[in-house]
């Protein structure tokens, strides 16, 4: 990993709730690097996707800095730096009012400001992409869980972000849906994309991560290979917890 | 009521029907347009403008339709601005009707679910493509049962332009009484309004089959 860029480093970053009484980020320090599937697990609660919202400012820090690409995410370039860091989310957030495909080409030519015939084609790719061609033209209320969450990765997509970043992507699905999602999320890691990923799916994980990092009182209380952190944790709570998900 | 008397009375009842239509017509636009600009303005969370906007909104929501018609048709002239009687009736009921419109799509943008705004804003939108692409269009659509409601009443409320000598559907009834003595005109003028209303109701169905949002 060491020959990898850095995309996104967290510098000291603290954040609270409730008046510091809930510590998501303790003076947290890490580095996200590009090309890299990291997976980011935790308890329930742990501030996982608090943190991936921090990167692109839907929660703000308290203190610390955030860099992408080597420069602090302000709210003067958050416009640029969301422009290249897309996200996919718990439940999907589709725009009811539009198509598939109006849903894809929307950041693209709103924000982008491509062309309709240009986002319009790319979109449609994507679409293909992830095995929704044939339904283009429908509303997301006619597309299941599924559906729409891969109607909600191509938008991602069609964004040509650097990075992307999932905020437990299946965990509104039901069950027969995840390894719909699961597998585009596959490919997508197997095409060296950078991406973060909040996930309890430890199927995913282990098979597509190249680091997993376990959160726990506002720091990474491990990062390692798959390997090493389902095999041998070092943690203690790590293990623990790896423990209780094989029990189920 | 004799078909002399009717045939008499047809070109005044067409007028009135004619009027009628077409000021309700104006100033549906007109109410729907203030209205959605106003709710647009508060929705931008400016401090100033949303206090601004506030104000227009308690003023003319609280004052009765008809202060808001006679302060413009007899008020205004006291200050030496004098307008058309119909003007000042559209004008009136776009002031009085803007109010309830912005009430109305504001309750509606506050519905619009937060993670759909979070999705525009996490593609790099900025906070007026937010609102102006995503936030009223979705809120616009969810509206559209209520705004035909209101277009009702905006069709009942120019029934007033009467008391400041317009010649509309309401006046044209009253026009029939007065030359004959005979109150079978309100009847007709009434049927003629529930048959709007009908209408109106119709529209509205179409339009929110076709608009409705569903989730």
């Amino acid at each position: 990993m060491e020959e990898q860029k850095v995309l996104v480093e967290f510098q000291d970053a603290c954040k609270t709730f409730n008046n510091g009484k809930i510590v998501v980020l303790d003076h947290f320090n890490f580095s996200f690097f590009q090309g890299e599937t990291h997976v980011i697990c935790g308890r329930s609660g742990a501030g996982k996707s608090t943190l991936i919202r921090c990167i692109n400012r839907l929660e703000h820090i308290d203190s610390g800095r955030i860099l992408f690409e080597g420069n602090e995410v302000t709210k003067h370039n958050i416009k640029r730096v969301r422009q290249r860091i897309a996200m996919v989310f718990q439940s999907f957030n589709l725009f009811p009012n539009m198509t598939a495909l109006e849903n894809v080409t929307f950041g693209p030519i709103h924000s982008l400001h491509k062309s309709k015939k240009e986002a319009e084609e790319t979109g449609k790719q994507f679409l293909e992409k992830v095995g929704l061609g044939d339904r283009m033209s429908a509303k997301p209320n006619m597309l299941s869980g599924g559906q729409q969450q891969r109607v909600a990765i191509a938008r991602a997509l069609n964004m040509f972000p650097d990075m992307i970043l999932f905020d437990e992507p299946t965990s509104a699905l039901d069950p027969e849906m995840v390894g719909e999602v699961i597998d585009i999320m596959e490919e997508l890691a197997n095409e060296k994309r950078s991406m973060i990923v909040v996930t309890h799916e430890m199927g995913f994980a282990r098979e597509a991560a190249h680091r997993i990092s376990f959160l726990e009182g506002g720091r990474f209380i491990e990062t390692n290979t798959p390997d090493e952190f389902f095999n041998h944790p070092k943690d203690e709570s790590v293990a623990k917890f790896i423990k209780q998900i094989q029990t189920f | 009521m004799s078909q002399i008397q009717f045939l008499d009375w047809l070109p005044t009842l067409l007028e009135g029907l004619k009027v009628t239509l077409l000021s309700s017509l104006i100033a549906i636009v007109t109410s729907v347009l203030v209205g959605s600009l106003v709710a647009i303005l508060v929705a931008y969370n400016n401090k100033f403008l949303s206090a601004v906007m506030r104000v227009y909104i308690s003023i003319f929501r609280n004052t009765p339709l008809l202060v808001i018609l006679f302060f413009l048709f007899y008020g205004l002239p006291m200050i030496k601005i004098v307008l058309p009687a119909l003007v000042c009736g559209v004008v009136a009921i776009t002031l009085n009707e803007s109010a309830f419109v912005a009430e109305i799509i504001r309750g509606s943008i506050k519905n619009v679910p937060p993670g759909e705004v979070e999705a525009a804003v996490s593609l790099g939108l900025s906070k007026t493509q937010v609102v102006n692409r995503l936030i009223f269009p979705l809120a616009f659509r969810n509206s559209i049962p209520i705004l035909t409601g209101q277009s009702s009443v905006i069709i009942k409320d120019t029934s007033l332009f009467s008391l400041i000598m317009v010649m509309d559907l309401m006046r044209a009834g009253s026009a029939f009484y007065e030359k004959y003595l005979n109150s079978v005109s309100i009847w007709v003028i009434a049927f003629i309004y529930i048959a709007i209303f009908l209408l109106i109701t119709q529209i509205g169905r179409i339009l929110e089959k076709k608009a409705m949002v569903r989730r």
